[in-house]
């Protein structure tokens, strides 16, 4: 191949990998936003339950599970929808060429056939579910830091 | 035995130290029921909170059968509740998603205390709530709220109960039942505190502690 086009080519694969990085951490602050908001709606709830003497481990541990069992439902569930349709597209493929039909020099195929890479996929679930549980850190700090009566007056 | 030792509470904002409670001296013993009466913002609840370790003092130490709680930290303070003392909160604190049942059995469960599911319809006999056992919060009254939040309370069999404003929002023929409730569990040899507005209670309670702007009068 042409220096220019290897270039062209290596220049694409860095924009996509910031895109993909871009993405990622807007999809991950949103889950772990998600969560953090559940998870506050219900200090009261666990400042009742430190109020009747449950231990503070017990609370945490009770947060972490649900933090984990949030993260792996959702992941089931997005894995379910999703691969149907990567499957469905990749049968099908995704016809971009009305998109390029006045660009005669663009030489890449333009019917686009997307997979799921399983080692991709599970890195990123992976991450997902770390970044879950140091989400749920945050509301466990607040816990064990302030004075019952104040997780009682939340609202 | 609880006792308060120059305990005092100062709640600070950018303009203002507002003393909340200020208390040299105060003891409470077993068998009895006391009333803590006085205006809102003389300090009753805030004194509640201090006793049942939801709040730490400024000053001061509290002293409950000889332990000094001042010194617990918050999981020991959380162990302490849990073998000495039962709360009635003013609003009932009940879970909503929870029916009632569920809602006491929860306490159990995270107490590992399952064995003691039994005394669960005990209590809803004895205070005359059984067939409210498998409805919601948002479906009893306030009286009856209130009665589960009492059983909620007694369930761990805690021998000293607080309660912040167990009657604030009830009529008066429920404020005497439930205080009538409370004077019952004293006579097992509990002690029973309640911060109320409700001067009923100086019918039912052995003792009144007077409080204005956070000292005893």
């Amino acid at each position: 191949m042409l220096p220019d086009v290897l270039k062209l080519i290596e220049l694409n694969n860095i924009a996509m990998f910031v895109v993909l990085i871009i993405f990622y951490i807007v999809i991950f602050i949103s889950a772990a936003n998600i969560l953090l908001i559940s998870l506050y709606e219900k200090l009261k709830i666990f400042g009742i339950f430190i109020a009747f003497g449950i231990s503070y481990i017990k609370v945490a541990a009770y947060i972490f599970i649900e933090a984990f069992l949030i993260g792996v439902i959702s992941i089931i569930l997005g894995f379910s929808a999703a691969y149907p349709i990567v499957k469905y597209s990749y049968y099908k493929g995704i016809d971009f060429s009305k998109f390029f039909e006045y660009n005669p020099y663009f030489m890449l195929d333009m019917i686009i056939r997307p997979e799921l890479p399983i080692n991709e996929i599970a890195q990123s679930y992976f991450l997902l579910l770390v970044i879950l549980l140091l989400a749920a850190a945050i509301p466990i700090k607040k816990l064990m830091t302030v004075n019952t009566i104040e997780l009682l007056r939340e609202p | 035995m609880i006792e308060l030792r120059n305990i005092s509470k100062i709640y600070k904002t950018a303009n203002y130290k507002i003393i909340a409670v200020s208390i040299e001296n105060l003891n409470f013993f077993y068998s009895k029921f006391y009333a803590i009466v006085g205006p809102s913002g003389s300090g009753k609840s805030t004194l509640l909170h201090l006793i049942a370790g939801l709040d730490r003092p400024d000053n001061g130490v509290i002293i409950v059968n000889n332990k000094n709680i001042t010194e617990l930290k918050n999981d020991e303070l959380s162990k302490f509740r849990n073998e000495n003392i039962g709360i009635i909160f003013q609003k009932d604190n009940l879970i909503e998603e929870l029916t009632i049942v569920e809602n006491l059995r929860i306490i159990l469960d995270l107490n590992d205390k399952s064995e003691n599911y039994k005394m669960i319809t005990t209590l809803l006999e004895d205070f005359k709530i059984l067939a409210a056992a498998d409805k919601f919060p948002n479906e009893l009254s306030g009286g009856e709220r209130q009665r589960i939040s009492i059983i909620r309370a007694l369930i761990l069999q805690p021998k000293i109960i607080i309660a912040d404003e167990p009657t604030a929002n009830l009529d008066s023929e429920n404020a005497k039942y439930i205080f009538q409730l409370l004077k019952n569990i004293v006579k097992d040899n509990s002690l029973v505190i309640a911060a109320t507005h409700d001067l009923i209670i100086k019918n039912y309670c052995d003792e009144i502690i007077n409080l204005k702007d956070g000292k005893i009068i």
